[in-house]
């Protein structure tokens, strides 16, 4: 793959989350003065406007900086790992007493301590911080709701992109042009095992093509393609392939999402067989329970560490597995003994509707 | 003159069958000495019979057509035979090497054989077809995709593209995926070298990180960043000499 376009891709996924950003700041700042020019305000408009306004305000102020400076320390050193509750019950109470100290010490009036007054002035910083928490947790909710978005699309993108690769990988150009070759030089030595592979390759591909635009079939569809594939692989390697399945379920009934099990037969030939001289074969086994297990074995050459041709169908098919199943699936690679590969997969069982 | 003399190659005995017919129809001079079966017996064959000319198909078992070329010391005159392979047709275009695709033509085979038999026997071009077969690798570097974990007496499998991150565990290394976690006999080191440094960034001494499994970056007030996973309740810490992958990100 192109390096420069990996790490577009790369970008693009990965989201860093830096300190809150200077322009959050200064609307927090925007927000807490407003807050304070407000209290003053509804304040001094109770008491007489605008004898006291100054003086209301000159609090407020205080008391405001006094929970703003700490708590926007605490956000930006934090950044999202202190709970924001944490932050608010710690800085309230303390910037709620050291403001009205400060306060008062700047209007060069001793602090006294009148209850009512101070129950007041804790009211209304309480409904002022909840304010600011519930406008800090509006932008929050947008940003996790943004975040949200951005993985369904990422997620979205990722189905598209193995989907076009399913696509592409489904009808090899080497396997239709060696098999077209295989019919073109039977027709003169043996017309019938010509016509019969032709036969083959035309179920083979309507079938793949009807597969690979629908959402889902049945186990009975999915065997046949495998089957025909097989067919026509026989027909080409002679000998050099042997196959069996052994399916134990209603394969009629059942649900089975299309082109799982005839590429991981595909890979078992390409990249198992056909590298030995003696070629070998495949089994695949069906069995049903609550579950469907899939177990295709052949006695090829196996994995290679760094196979990667053989990986491409194997990964594809797992990460389709992956996304239609989540957790609910299992696939498992195992080397056959002595040689070989064994693949298997375990998803749940759906009825045909 | 004397009587010229070939080996088929091709690991599907129907093709051997049909390439033999059709230049018995359009050569019929020619005798076929010798049919192989994989690239192993080509090489017999060509060394027994030293024909003057070998249809090699290049997709054979244990040895490729290319690769039985590179090991031809006789005179002889090579025309390699393929179904599709855009890569080999485009570096034998630019070799000029003689080459054939599979459904084979006849007006094509008889230009090749009208080439054969202008030309003199020539001096096979080892050094150019393994020039060739270097380019045709090149493209294909081979990095680490298939990890082998042994489980109680069980080998598994795994894919690397499931892999969140390779971590040194004292004389280990342990592979997290998004379900499970194992150990292995390697190091880190090496396992830098083999993997694809486009999809496994090293992040710490001891840690190699799937690129596609991490969620974000946060940055402490230090500057060093911490990776959070999809998928995965773990963080991973980067060292300040990798922090640099992760800036203006």
């Amino acid at each position: 793959m192109d390096p420069v376009k990996n790490m577009n891709t790369h970008t693009e996924q990965t989201v860093v989350e830096n300190r809150l950003p200077l322009r959050e700041h200064f609307r927090f700042i925007g927000v807490t003065l407003v807050v304070c020019f407000t209290i003053a305000l509804f304040l001094s408009v109770l008491s007489g406007f605008p004898d006291n306004f100054t003086g209301h305000l000159v609090i407020s102020l205080a008391i405001g900086t006094c929970i703003h400076v700490p708590t926007a320390l605490a956000f930006h050193f934090s950044r999202g790992r202190w709970n924001l509750l944490t932050i608010y019950l710690l800085c309230v109470p303390t910037g709620l007493i050291l403001g009205l100290v400060i306060g008062s010490t700047i209007l060069g009036e001793r602090f006294n301590v009148d209850l009512a007054e101070a129950f007041g002035s804790l009211m209304i910083t309480v409904v002022a911080t909840s304010f600011v928490i519930s406008y800090s947790s509006i932008l929050d909710m947008r940003e996790a709701l943004r975040q949200e978005e951005v993985n369904r699309l990422n997620n979205e993108k990722r189905l598209a992109e193995t989907q076009l690769k399913l696509l592409q990988s489904q009808i090899e150009p080497h396997f239709l042009f060696n098999t077209l070759s295989n019919v073109i030089s039977l027709v003169a030595t043996d017309p019938s095992k010509a016509e019969l592979m032709l036969r083959k390759l035309t179920q083979f591909l309507r079938a793949s093509l009807r597969r690979s635009r629908s959402e889902s079939g049945s186990l009975q569809d999915e065997i046949e393609l495998a089957e025909d594939y097989l067919g026509i692989l026989k027909i080409r390697m002679g000998e050099r392939l042997q196959f069996c399945f052994d399916v134990d379920a209603d394969t009629s009934s059942v649900e089975f999402p299309p082109l799982i099990l005839q590429p991981l037969v595909e890979n078992a030939i390409v990249h198992g067989l056909e590298p030995l001289e003696e070629g070998g074969s495949v089994n695949i086994s069906i069995t049903s329970s609550d579950f469907l297990d899939i177990k295709v074995v052949d006695t090829g050459v196996g994995l290679a560490p760094q196979s990667s041709g053989s990986g491409l169908g194997l990964s594809n098919v797992r990460q389709r597995l992956e996304m239609l199943f989540g957790d609910s699936m299992s696939f498992t690679l195992k080397p056959t003994e002595p040689h070989g590969l064994t693949v298997l997969i375990k998803i749940p069982k759906v009825q045909l509707t | 003159m004397k009587e010229k003399t070939a080996v088929i190659a091709d690991d599907e005995q129907n093709l051997i069958v049909y390439l033999r017919s059709r230049l018995a129809s359009l050569w019929p001079e020619l005798k076929i000495v010798g049919e192989a079966r994989n690239g192993r017996e080509a090489l017999a064959l060509v060394k027994e019979f030293t024909p003057d000319i070998v249809f090699l198909d290049i997709k054979m078992p244990g040895m490729s057509g290319i690769e039985v070329a590179t090991k031809l010391t006789n005179q002889c005159h090579v025309v390699f035979v393929t179904a599709y392979d855009e890569y080999a047709i485009a570096a034998f275009e630019q070799q000029a090497v003689d080459y054939l695709l599979k459904p084979v033509e006849d007006s094509r085979l008889q230009k090749t054989i009208d080439r054969i038999c202008t030309e003199t026997a020539r001096e096979i071009d080892t050094a150019g077809i393994v020039t060739l077969l270097e380019n045709l690798r090149q493209g294909e570097v081979e990095y680490l995709n298939w990890i082998r974990i042994g489980l109680r007496g069980e080998t598994k499998i795994i894919d690397v593209a499931e892999v969140a991150y390779f971590k040194a565990d004292q004389k280990y290394v342990s592979v997290r995926t998004k379900g499970a976690e194992y150990l292995i006999r390697r190091s880190i080191k090496a396992l830098e070298t083999e993997l694809d440094p486009n999809h496994f960034w090293r992040i710490h001494r001891g840690t190699l990180v799937n690129v596609r499994f991490i969620e974000s970056a946060k940055k402490d007030f230090r500057g060093r960043y911490t990776l959070s996973l999809k998928n995965i309740r773990q963080t991973l810490k980067v060292s300040d000499s990798y922090g640099h992958r992760f800036r203006q990100m």
